[in-house]
């Protein structure tokens, strides 16, 4: 009885607390909004289940979770906490990216800079709420909607709230078709939504080619911070283009990104234990995301809007919306906000130049964050 | 004395905090605007270069790599399956409107 009453003692229903069972809950909606509502299933059930592995209370001792030196899931939370997994996942985008449209209508890269507005402007927001001039940087980068980039950012700058940073992150990007659409809608008349606009212009090989190294060098010589993360982007790209390393890109895009995306998810999902996780800065995480993500989707259309007034072919200001770059959902958000208007007209091609500019924009956002900050 | 100093030391970094913000937008900005000229200058760049090495000189760039030649079974089978569901349909459609008349 002794040993049964021992053992006992060292499940989880003895350890269980108010946080884990939230926590635990919060890990079953995010596996069911994946299942049922179709959100970021990639994303949102690794990190679910990853959120209710980590919130299973073990007993003394026994030093399981993520943050238990030596344990297995402390290995694999280490991409994560080094910033390891980020710039593989880069490499995989870059090697199913198709810059094309990007390279036949290049005004629209600077969409992708105007909605980076959201990651500066939460910065002097996250400082004003008593944040610290590092720990700011990484939330505002949550207006970048690029995951990965969010955790880079956070696991340099505030690895404490690297959990919080990352859920509020990939949430927000899963909430892209509730967030955007009503902002996108109240900045634009319904004249401009029904704008029309010229094909895209086929883009040569070369062109394709060059580019990658081109921006890399460009891009990285303004901003150095920003190496690891384009340098990443740029290479799966070439891999792509260059049209001789087929193989390499193919891995790059299809298993090894899967491999990466699921240690990454799941990893980031267990670091969430309730007594890391449910704090009051964690709240003030998720509104300063949320507004973070709001301004970037306004500074997107609003300056769509403003290049209008110089422009004689016009944008269509919903374009904007995709310079937050959580590829591909906000590209598809503006076809689907532009379709509800005008069922022949196609945005998403369109969308997609600012919204992989978006993706540039925010890696060098968060290069400046991280060159400036980690100086003080 | 020490509410004025936390106060002062609160404005500058209020204003370090706006500099750094306006300075990071900038940057962002500079950076995909050298982007985009460039991208707007490449195809004269490349016009001009295309006169010293046309682009017909690198055979795996005009015809693609081997392996990306090769056909993709699964995408002809979803054609011919989508055409024959479209006939299907449209037979279907006109079947019925024959059943209705008589």
């Amino acid at each position: 009885m002794d040993t049964f009453l021992q053992f006992f003692g060292t499940t989880g229903f003895t350890s269980m607390t108010w946080g884990n069972a939230i926590m635990i809950v919060i890990g079953i909606v995010f596996i069911m909004l994946a299942i049922m509502k179709d959100y970021e299933p990639l994303l949102l059930v690794p990190i679910g289940m990853g959120a209710i592995v980590g919130n299973i209370p073990t007993g003394p001792g026994m030093g399981l979770s993520v943050y238990d030196s030596g344990s297995v899931l402390y290995y694999l939370y280490f991409g994560v906490s080094q910033g390891v997994y980020p710039p593989l996942i880069f490499l995989g985008i870059g090697a199913m990216t198709d810059f094309s449209t990007m390279l036949s209508n290049p005004k629209l890269v600077l969409l992708g800079a105007a909605a980076q507005v959201g990651v500066f402007l939460t910065f002097i927001g996250a400082l004003e709420l008593g944040f610290s001039s590092d720990q700011a940087g990484a939330i505002g980068i949550i207006g970048g909607a690029d995951g990965p980039t969010a955790i880079f950012l956070a696991a340099k700058l505030a690895p404490e709230l690297l959990g919080a940073i990352a859920i509020a992150a990939y949430s927000y990007m899963a909430l892209v078709p509730v967030i955007q659409p009503p902002i996108m809608r109240l900045l634009t008349t319904r004249e401009e939504r029904l704008i029309r606009m010229a094909p895209p212009r086929k883009v040569s090989k070369r062109e394709k080619m060059i580019f990658p190294v081109a921006a890399f060098l460009i891009s990285t010589l303004i901003a150095p911070g920003a190496v690891v993360l384009l340098g990443m982007l740029f290479f799966g790209n070439l891999l792509k283009e260059s049209l001789v390393t087929e193989r390499l890109a193919r891995t790059a895009r299809t298993a090894m990104i899967d491999v990466v995306t699921i240690l990454l998810g799941f990893s980031v999902g267990a670091s969430t234990q309730a007594e890391a996780f449910l704090t009051s800065q964690s709240l003030q995480i998720f509104g300063l995301g949320a507004l973070s993500f709001a301004i970037a989707t306004a500074g997107g259309v609003l300056f769509a809007k403003f290049m209008n007034l110089f422009l004689k072919e016009k944008i269509n200001p919903l374009v904007g919306a995709a310079g937050v770059s959580a590829v591909p959902d906000s590209a598809r958000v503006v076809q689907m906000v532009g379709q509800q208007e005008d069922p022949h007209n196609f945005l998403l091609m369109h969308a997609m130049a600012p919204n992989v500019a978006g993706v540039v924009g925010s890696a060098i956002a968060a290069g400046v964050l991280w060159s400036v900050l980690s100086l003080n | 004395m020490n509410s004025l100093i936390l106060a002062q030391q609160s404005d500058v970094d209020r204003w370090w905090a706006l500099g750094l913000a306006l300075t990071g937008l900038l940057i962002v900005f500079t950076a995909l605007i050298l982007i985009t000229l460039f991208i707007a200058w490449m195809p004269r760049i490349l016009d001009v270069l295309g006169r010293i090495w046309p682009e017909t000189d690198e055979p795996q760039t005009t015809a693609g790599h081997p392996e990306s030649q090769v056909p993709d079974n699964a995408a002809v089978l979803a054609a011919i399956g989508f055409v024959l569901h479209t006939e299907m349909q449209k037979q279907l459609a006109a079947d019925q409107q024959t059943t209705r008349r008589n």
